[in-house]
């Protein structure tokens, strides 16, 4: 199948994706590496946890960035689908699963570059070298990453389609609005066992883990006394969940798709 | 085959087409005024929207219909899987047997060359054009072509009208211009009014005839537009079918 091709192609060269993603992720981790910085105490374990709160953070920005244009491009391609599951080879389950994987190469290509980013800036910035302690975790947070956000944004697309075309930007601006939203509530909220319930803390947190080695804290804005660490174990399980759980009712909503069309509803 | 059993659309609560039944085996014309629910019509037998009613292509209903590659539209809705007219090729030759080599030739005698166009950014006659050769091109057996002519200038529409003739055994040709259809004189024809089809009659009889208000015994076909009926009548006086040039003038009579 050409169409997983077709998808990651179009998503890794959307200017849109592009500077939001990258230049603007890039911009926000210059500040934090050599303004905010300064703040942090000259510890060793306190550098490492800023540098991996940042790494966390990118990641989730950058996704939220990312994937609000995949839910612009399935809004956009969701009109074409009721015809194209009936009258050619391509089904349902095809299309999900080519949204997903040409997603997963792009969480893993823009995950691997704020590994790089991360690492270089505040390597210079503190003078010492900040290599991200668990590559599995990390690889594992951008593939799971890629499926979540994409059943999600199939799911937004398919949702919006199916009832409100007229809220259609809003739906496909969600991934972007919780990104920021969850992003900044571990930074700044303690949310304690709340990390584990909402997917997009879990990407962020466990994104913290792989580069810190070592289990996040659950929040980052109470120091003392210290919080607990996050399980890696409960995150993986959450994410998955969510997984499972958008991935079926993106699937119902692919099946029973059909035109919604503004131009008839204003005519009538 | 095309098989359409008392089909409604309705938009929020408003029958935009009203109990049709037509039986298509080979290629017809639709022809309709604008609004009259054309597009709807060829929406609800390409998957599009959903109906009440049966429509059933070769035997198989419709809302259940799973990787039939045999029919192609040129529907505008279908072609927004690609951004560029190279990817809806591309996508198309994978999962709806498209001749790539074939489209190409034809977009290039249309004048069509630069595949790197978002097809958003198509002028109307060029995306009429672009949909309607993919569509041919995909070698279907039944056609849903939506005013293929639409914008397009004449020299033009004399290759879509020879590649409409040469590709599809069967289908539905959509149009509001009575100037073209009279290139399809031998084809079968069906009126649509108001969400109503009326017909079969063969092109040829039907713009020979006349129209005239009121039912008339000996009529070809009587619709109705509005409350008032309308009948097309062979060999009589009055106004020609094939001079109205477009049926929206139907409602200025």
């Amino acid at each position: 199948m050409k169409f997983p091709l077709y998808v990651a192609k179009r998503l890794i060269t959307t200017p849109y994706l592009l500077f939001w993603a990258v230049i603007f992720v890039t911009l926000i981790d210059v500040m934090g590496a050599f303004l905010e910085s300064r703040e942090v105490p000259h510890i060793p374990e306190a550098e490492e946890l800023y540098v991996s709160s940042w790494f966390g953070t990118s990641i989730i920005m950058s996704y939220g960035s990312a994937f609000t244009s995949l839910a612009f491009m399935v809004s956009y391609q969701t009109g074409s689908l009721p015809h194209l599951f009936r009258y050619s080879k391509m089904t349902p389950s095809q299309y999900l699963s080519g949204v997903v994987l040409g997603s997963v190469i792009l969480s893993v290509v823009l995950g691997t570059y704020m590994l790089f980013l991360v690492y270089a800036l505040f390597s210079s910035s503190f003078n010492t070298t900040f290599l991200p302690k668990d590559l599995p975790l990390a690889y594992l947070t951008f593939l799971l990453s890629g499926v979540f956000f994409s059943t999600f944004s199939v799911f937004l697309g398919a949702l919006s389609y199916k009832y409100s075309r007229k809220l259609s930007n809003f739906f496909t601006l969600i991934p972007f609005i919780l990104a920021f939203i969850f992003g900044f509530s571990y930074l700044f909220a303690n949310l304690g066992n709340l990390v584990y319930i909402n997917p997009l803390s879990d990407v962020q947190v466990l994104a913290i883990s792989s580069f810190l080695g070592g289990q996040a804290p659950t929040g980052l804005i109470v120091i003392s006394p210290p919080q607990p660490g996050a399980s890696d174990i409960l995150l993986t399980g959450s994410l998955i969940v969510w997984i499972v759980i958008v991935t079926v009712i993106s699937s119902i909503l692919l099946r029973r798709l059909y035109l919604n069309p503004v131009e008839e509803g204003k005519l009538f | 085959m095309i098989d359409l059993v008392n089909v409604e659309v309705n938009y929020r609560g408003i029958k935009a087409i009203k109990g049709v039944t037509m039986h298509v085996e080979s290629k017809v014309l639709l022809l309709g005024p604008n609004g009259s629910g054309k597009t709807t019509l060829l929406r609800a037998v390409a998957g599009i929207v959903p109906y009440l009613g049966s429509i059933r292509v070769d035997g198989t209903e419709v809302r259940s219909l799973k990787g039939y590659s045999s029919l192609s539209t040129n529907l505008p809705e279908v072609f927004s899987v690609g951004l560029t007219l190279g990817d809806v090729l591309s996508i198309f030759s994978d999962i709806k047997g498209l001749d790539g080599r074939r489209a190409v030739e034809m977009l290039r005698e249309v004048g069509i060359r630069d595949l790197r166009q978002k097809t958003y950014s198509l002028s109307t006659g060029q995306s009429a054009l672009f949909r309607t050769i993919v569509a041919l091109a995909t070698d279907p057996k039944i056609v849903l072509l939506d005013e293929p002519f639409e914008n397009v200038d004449v020299a033009k529409r004399r290759k879509v009208l020879s590649w409409i003739k040469e590709y599809g055994k069967e289908g539905i040709v959509v149009t509001h211009e009575l100037e073209l259809a009279s290139s399809f004189q031998e084809l079968d024809s069906y009126l649509i009014f108001e969400g109503k089809v009326y017909g079969p009659v063969k092109v040829g009889e039907l713009l020979s005839s006349v129209v005239t208000e009121g039912r008339d015994p000996e009529a070809l076909l009587v619709v109705e537009v509005e409350g008032k009926e309308f009948s097309f009548v062979k060999g009589k006086e009055g106004k020609r079918m094939a001079d109205i040039i477009t049926l929206d003038r139907l409602y200025s009579m």
